[in-house]
């Protein structure tokens, strides 16, 4: 199973990424938004996590760009957020699915189960 | 003998004698002084009023020469006016105010027949009133136009100006006679903020209570004006009615919230940023909590000290960002205490440069003193700016390693520049980069990095030690940030 986890916050990359190894998922992690849409072609991953607030392409500009692609468009994304705005916003933008920061692992591994199966 | 003496001057004598003494009964009685003078200034008549403004009995000044009489009176208007009309005998209406009887008269001098006619009209009541309410109009007038917000009132129906104030053109950045009638109001251009629906001519607040008699209480709108920019202005209305109840004028009070606005939205902002800021280590903390958690039900004790290091990290993180918040809300109470001593500042550079060299192996921290420097004051807290400013200096120059401290002495003062040759700061941010919640925003990086208040606690650190702290910068080619503290001379064996 591979994941793909977006996020600027380098200790949130690190600390998903060890919960996902923990949980034996094959983890790859991106912090730029440009870089995330590229590595999601090449990778395939069966799922995406992704952040909102993100240096150059945005969580919102990523979906878009991710769910045009014909090679991307079927990878459901989580979006992680803390910001007030963002669940909102990803409603509309086709996310299949929103946690807002601090979440509980259970609850995202939940999640994931839910959307991958 | 004093109507025997009038007769023979006046030559009334086609009137029957009974309606002569009716007549100047009657001429007697009227609330207005009459005097009658011949060629000479004599005086053949005067009626009670004038007895009473002489304050002398008629029987005593018939016959007399007026000036002779009241000499205080010579030169004066009336003297004035009288020869005048001695000369010319033209008849002269005026108003006046006399020194000497300390009234104002409504005066006519006339001349019929040799006699020369003053008829005096006491008109100070009026008068009072009169220069009172000019007086009024113009204390009106100033606080009108001393209020902080605009003031117009125009008259129906058709929205003529009468009275407006130098706010008013202020907030609409534009001579008011452009929106002196209503059919104007269709070339401005307004949105209610509630629902962004435009307004039409006759829909402004103005404008309905003028034509329908409406109280508008209060509405908020966006007007863009016509140099392109907007402004938030938040208008009052109402409609000045006469004793009949018709619509005369109405008045509007028009309020300028575009910074208020600009204020609420820095405080949302900085809010929702502080927030985020502070649930990015709590997301850590807990992730790394729940592995571990995982991992000690499971006897997996190899990663645990890893994952507590982790958390413990986050903590502290968090710890000054609690501590920065809190340090904002007491700078605002102005309750950021100092705690005083002497220290030398050229080791507390040394110190802070060291720490930082351990976090950080890409960047080398060159300090040149001049000068061994003891200053009194707050030891941490000017640790604290020497870390943000180093800090900010390495975050801003990822790809130049030299940063560069200088410290001397200069004027009485300790000057301390921090240099980078990094990024550098647009001119427009330079002067406000130092406020509470000024951000300086990239296009590009729509991310928040840190609290950004950062500049504004280390500023108002120097203030409290009555220094400075300013920066001189180029974009892209780095900055130089500097605080001066006062130098203030102590017996060197106290110092820490």
């Amino acid at each position: 199973m591979k994941v793909l986890v977006v996020d600027d916050d380098l200790t949130i990359l690190e600390a998903l990424k060890i919960a996902m190894e923990f949980n034996d998922y094959q983890v790859e992690t991106i912090s730029k938004g440009e870089e995330a849409v590229l590595m999601a072609q090449k990778l395939q991953p069966n799922i995406i996590l992704l952040d909102f607030l993100l240096s150059g392409l945005d969580g919102n500009e990523v979906t878009k760009k991710l769910k045009d692609n014909p090679l991307t468009k079927n990878i459901p994304i989580i979006m992680l957020s803390a910001h007030p705005e963002a669940k909102r916003i990803a409603s509309k933008i086709g996310v299949d699915c929103f946690l807002s920061k601090p979440f509980d692992l259970d609850e995202l591994f939940n999640k994931i189960n839910n959307l991958i199966r | 003998m004093f109507i025997n003496h009038f007769k023979s001057k006046l030559e009334f004598s086609y009137f029957s004698t009974e309606i002569e003494s009716s007549l100047m009964r009657l001429i007697d009685k009227v609330s207005d002084g009459i005097i009658i003078l011949d060629n000479n200034w004599n005086i053949l008549y005067l009626n009670q009023v004038f007895e009473k403004i002489f304050d002398q009995k008629r029987k005593d000044i018939i016959g007399k020469n007026l000036w002779l009489l009241m000499p205080q009176l010579v030169g004066k208007k009336l003297y004035r006016e009288s020869s005048i009309v001695q000369k010319n005998h033209k008849k002269r209406h005026f108003e006046f105010y006399s020194d000497v009887f300390h009234k104002w008269f409504n005066t006519t001098i006339s001349f019929s027949k040799d006699k020369l006619i003053i008829y005096l009209k006491d008109i100070d009541k009026q008068k009072k009133v009169e220069l009172e309410t000019k007086n009024y109009i113009i204390f009106l007038k100033s606080i009108i136009e001393q209020m902080p917000v605009g003031v117009v009132v125009v008259q129906a129906p058709k929205g003529n100006i009468i009275l407006k104030n130098k706010e008013l053109e202020k907030i609409f950045r534009t001579p008011v006679k452009d929106i002196s009638r209503l059919e104007e109001y269709k070339t401005w251009e307004g949105y209610r903020v509630k629902n962004n629906q435009q307004y039409k001519p006759n829909e402004w607040p103005l404008a309905r209570s003028l034509l329908r008699g409406e109280i508008v209480k209060g509405e908020e709108i966006k007007i863009i004006r016509k140099d392109g920019s907007v402004s938030y202005v938040r208008i009052r209305s109402s409609p000045i009615k006469n004793d009949e109840g018709q619509v005369v004028a109405g008045v509007a009070i028009d309020n300028e919230v575009t910074e208020i606005k600009e204020i609420e939205r820095k405080k949302d902002e900085f809010i929702s940023m502080a927030s985020h800021e502070l649930k990015t280590p709590v997301t850590t903390i807990k992730i790394f909590s729940q592995i571990l958690k995982k991992s000690l039900a499971s006897s997996d004790y190899k990663n645990a000290p890893t994952y507590v290091r982790k958390m413990s990290d986050q903590i502290v993180k968090l710890e000054k960002l609690v501590n920065n918040l809190l340090d904002v809300s007491r700078i605002q109470s102005k309750d950021l205490k100092l705690n005083k001593r002497y220290f030398s500042l050229n080791k507390l550079v040394k110190e802070v440069g060291d720490t930082i060299k351990i976090t950080d192996a890409f960047h080398k921290i060159i300090i040149s003193n001049i000068d061994k420097i003891i200053v009194y004051g707050d030891k941490d807290r000017i640790g604290e700016v020497l870390i943000n400013l180093l800090n900010n200096a390495i975050k801003y120059s990822p790809s130049v390693p030299e940063i560069r401290i200088y410290i001397q002495k200069i004027n009485k003062m300790a000057v301390v520049n921090v240099e980078d040759s990094g990024i550098g700061i647009e001119k427009e941010h330079q002067g406000k980069i130092f406020q509470r919640l000024y951000r300086v925003y990239d296009k590009k990086d729509k991310t928040f990095p840190g609290l950004g208040v950062g500049l504004f606690i280390s500023f108002e650190i120097i203030r409290l030690h009555k220094g400075t702290l300013t920066v001189e910068s180029e974009p892209g080619a780095g900055s130089i940030f500097t605080f001066t503290l006062p130098l203030i001379r102590k017996n060197s064996s106290h110092i820490k």
